[in-house]
């Protein structure tokens, strides 16, 4: 029987990286966001305008040839400063995977790995998801004030825990299996345990969680600087954008149109590349290629 | 080489898994270590190396106490044993190259630079019995029989002096069983290792073991040398559980027990063993057998020992 | 000569174009015991499934698979399944649905196969019970599969696999995950019903005990070929093919003189990297360069077939 599994998963399935890039929706994930990456790092080249000029001749320009995507109520090209806002949503959405990995997954290893502080540090983490992510965000921002650090602080307070809960998870299961206990058979300290051990056969779901974190960090950016508790302007951000236009939606409707297709992408495409991401580390998905 | 006494580890809910256990390995001897699921076999292996902690008893390694240690001593005195579980596949670091999961044990202890260690990776695939380009592989590119033999190896590595084998090939085909246990009888007599040999294979048992203990629900109910153990059993349960183990081209009349085992939180009063025993009587009810010695080192735990 | 209960001929078994299973011939009497030996790698746990109609949708089979005299196809695999063949796994704990409990899920069988009512299903799963020798069968109904120990409910997968009178009974490796003691009784189990109802028994394992214990005839497999077929005391007594005779000695015994166990070297090919020839040829002792031929099926003695061109 083990024979013939054998063979049925070495002949169907190879390495994750190859199933990932025969996943559909990754593909599909990839050139969304990959799209809208590649947009942000070369904001500055793709520009056609200074996002924040204002130019009062050029006001409420409809999209055509001068201005892809229109212009707002100060005359700015819309594209341009789309094209900066993404930006600045990419790297506070990076920055925020990036501390949220940090932060739980060091508090979920803990829980995970300490019985006597699993209780306390999940009721902990527990506590803080009570509050939906959004409106945790925007109360930590607008008592904080609004800048791009504080935007950056909030969202890592509001995310934390869902990383902490998938790291803890991993870290519960890879604690019982035999190897664990044989590298304390050998002498090892728990710290060594931990970060050689443990940690690096826990991360994998980490990895799948992250995505859809800079997804949701991104959407939330949008929503805190709409409400202006994000980046203060001129600072071009996507939902600052939309704010902008929200007045306007019926006369110039392409102001709120564009960076809200934009921010559709973005999460639409993470998303994608996530499940992909997730389909493609499952060892019980090995056959399956969607 | 180890000795302990009256161990005892008692688990949630009551379960008495290991119940005032006491057995002693002297240097270069195997022990072997017999019983059905649930006897606590697996836990007194792990209680004498404190992988779990006893609730009870004392163990003297060498002469000195085991028990007394704790932190940083205790990870050092680590240095002198080594295990092999029975799970090929969960006991080795997917990770971890095959040259890392040797030298760890080297890493941990701070013995020899790097060059040295290398050394002694390549050595330890040669007593092993595989190829020294191995060392650059990981566990998932080897068969279970590998996957022990690089075990074996990783519990070697730092130069022990009692090892304790669970089931080391209860998970491996019969032909690679064969392998593995010429393997852990040549290591044994090459390095002059004590070690504790856990199994339910009988037939495996009295290839490794010169002494063998039977334990059930707990406790040891008989001790003997491996000879006088399986020619002369005294204990019942031991009869009967030589006369169960069917062996091709052997016709034996089996001895059936009646019943089940007992729940392990709730063991019967006196000795365990009486709910199944043909023999059981009232006095067995009423005080619990210990081990006494039946003339020539044979213990057993029985009011009323002897062959059924 | 009556025709065989089960008659297989010629199954071959393929993943993705590489066979587990080679041509494999394979016949029961009714009421016969029948033991396949193999380890891992030996196609034996495939062969049950395919003659249940149990393989995955993506393995490729050839060959046939004869039951009560009548070729079997999918349609007819399907109305045979549970009623007149059944089949009993290792792992009970698994094979078992953890939140049914043991009376409904043998009752589930007889309603579904054979029409009952609840009450008469309840009842008859009752005696069910009682007939693998369960103690207070009617009680044991309310039980779930967690609350009894593992030879029980082994007992209870046998009790569903009875329950529509099956003329064949196969065991997928029964006892490996049972303690001696609980081996021994399922084993004596088996046997009473087979005296009982004439039942026959595919009993297929890795450990040449139990089979030396319960079957009259013995089928070893190595990598996906049946290598020899013998009444069991024949072949414990005078094993030919190679490999059985290496097994033997493999084995660490409980009687007899105590020196290194003779090892079979080396060990068994992946299916995708199988020799030509004897696939055994490359462990052998005794290979010698006509290995590299695919062996003949040799007539040794009554009813004992060995593939090894040694007896040619």
């Amino acid at each position: 029987m083990a024979a013939a599994e054998a063979v049925m998963s070495a002949a169907a399935a190879p390495s994750a990286t190859t199933r990932l890039w025969a996943h559909r929706s990754f593909r599909l994930g990839l050139l969304l966001f990959g799209l809208v990456l590649l947009c942000a790092v070369f904001a500055d080249v793709l520009a056609p305008y200074d996002p924040v000029r204002n130019n009062f001749r050029t006001r409420f320009a409809p999209p055509g040839e001068a201005f892809w995507f229109g212009a707002d109520r100060f005359g700015r090209d819309v594209l341009s400063r789309v094209l900066f806002g993404a930006r600045l949503s990419l790297q506070i959405g990076f920055t925020v995977a990036l501390t949220t990995a940090l932060a739980g997954g060091l508090i979920g290893a803990v829980a995970g790995y300490v019985r006597s502080v699993d209780g306390w540090l999940m009721r902990l983490m527990d506590a803080l998801m009570a509050f939906p992510a959004v409106l945790l965000a925007i109360a930590l921002a607008a008592a904080l004030g609004p800048s791009v650090t504080n935007a950056v602080i909030a969202l890592t307070i509001a995310y934390t825990p869902r990383t902490a809960r998938v790291m803890r998870a991993g870290v519960l299961v890879v604690r019982e299996f035999p190897f664990v206990e044989g590298a304390r058979a050998i002498g090892a300290s728990h710290a060594r345990i931990l970060l050689l051990h443990v940690l690096p056969n826990a991360a994998a779901p980490l990895v799948v969680q992250q995505t859809y974190i800079l997804a949701l960090a991104v959407l939330a950016e949008a929503v805190l600087s709409f409400l202006g508790v994000g980046p203060p302007p001129p600072t071009p951000t996507l939902g600052g954008i939309i704010a902008d236009g929200r007045d306007y939606l019926i006369e110039a409707p392409w102001i709120s149109l564009f960076p809200g297709i934009a921010i559709s992408i973005t999460v639409l495409g993470l998303n994608l590349m996530g499940d992909g991401l997730r389909d493609a580390l499952d060892p019980r998905l090995r056959t399956a290629i969607r | 080489m180890i000795a302990a006494e009256e161990l005892a580890k008692i688990f949630a809910g009551g379960v008495r898994a290991v119940d005032g256990v006491s057995l002693s390995i002297a240097e270069g001897e195997t022990l072997g270590l017999v019983g059905e699921s649930g006897c606590g076999k697996s836990t007194l292996a792990r209680l004498l190396l404190r992988l779990i902690e006893p609730d009870a008893g004392a163990i003297r390694v060498r002469g000195s106490d085991f028990m007394a240690l704790s932190g940083a001593a205790l990870r050092e005195a680590r240095r002198d044993m080594g295990i092999v579980f029975q799970d090929p596949f969960g006991s080795l670091n997917p990770r971890m190259s095959v040259a890392r999961l040797l030298a760890e044990p080297l890493a941990v202890h701070g013995i020899g630079g790097r060059a040295e260690r290398k050394a002694r990776v390549a050595e330890l695939l040669d007593v092993v019995g595989l190829a020294r380009q191995h060392a650059d592989r990981y566990p998932h590119e080897f068969s279970g029989g590998q996957r022990q033999r690089i075990a074996i190896a990783r519990a070697l590595a730092a130069g022990p002096k009692f090892l304790v084998c669970d089931e080391p090939t209860s998970a491996l085909d019969v032909s690679i069983q064969a392998q593995v246990l010429n393997l852990l009888s040549d290591l044994q007599t090459r390095f002059g290792l004590s070690m504790l040999f856990v199994s339910h294979n009988l037939g495996a048992v009295r290839q490794m073991a010169g002494r063998v203990a039977v334990m059930y629900l707990g406790r040891v109910v008989e001790e003997a040398s491996r000879d006088d153990l399986f020619a002369r059993p005294l204990h019942p349960y031991t009869s009967a559980l030589l006369s169960a183990v069917p062996e091709p081209g052997v016709t034996t009349t089996r001895i059936v027990l009646k019943g089940d085992v007992p729940n392990p939180a709730d063991p019967p009063s006196g000795c365990r063993f009486r709910t199944r025993c043909p023999r059981a009587a009232a006095r067995c009810a009423a005080e619990t057998p210990m081990l006494r010695d039946a003339g020539g080192g044979h213990r057993v735990a029985c009011h009323f020992p002897g062959a059924l | 000569m009556t025709a065989p209960l089960l008659c297989v001929r010629n199954l071959t078994i393929a993943f993705g174009g590489v066979p587990v299973v080679d041509s494999l011939d394979l016949d029961i009497a009714a009421g016969e015991s029948l033991g396949v030996v193999g380890e891992s790698g030996s196609g034996k746990s495939m062969t049950a499934l395919a003659v249940m109609g149990l393989l995955p949708e993506s393995a490729q089979l050839l060959g046939s698979v004869a039951f009560e005299g009548a070729m079997l196809d999918d349609a007819a695999r399907e109305s045979l399944r549970g009623t007149r063949m059944a089949m009993v796994f290792q792992e009970p704990m698994t094979s078992l649905n953890p939140v049914l409990t043991v009376g409904e899920q043998i009752s589930e069988t007889l309603r579904f196969h054979e029409g009952l009512g609840r009450r008469a299903a309840e009842r008859r799963a009752a005696e069910l019970l009682s007939l693998v020798e369960i103690p207070d069968a009617a009680r044991r109904l309310k039980n779930y599969p967690h609350q009894m120990s593992g030879g029980q409910r082994q007992r209870v997968m046998i009790a569903i696999a009875l329950a529509c009178n099956p003329s064949l009974l196969i065991a997928d490796e029964p006892t490996t995950a049972l303690d001696a003691t609980v081996q021994a009784g399922i084993l004596d189990l088996l046997r009473g019903l087979r005296r009982e109802f004439g039942m026959a028994v595919m009993l297929i394992t890795h450990d040449l005990g139990v089979v030396s214990d319960f079957a009259e005839r013995v089928v070893v497999m190595y990598a996906g070929r049946a290598v020899e077929c013998a009444p069991a005391a024949s072949l414990f007594s005078r094993p030919r093919h190679p490999y059985t005779s290496a097994l033997l000695a493999a084995i660490p015994r409980m009687h007899g003189p105590i020196a290194p166990l003779p090892a079979i070297p080396g060990t068994v090919p992946l299916p995708h990297e199988m020799p030509p020839g004897c696939r055994f040829a490359p462990r052998c002792a005794q290979a010698r360069a006509a290995c590299a031929v695919l062996p003949p099926r040799v007539t040794v003695a009554a009813d004992h077939e060995v593939a090894c061109v040694l007896y040619q």
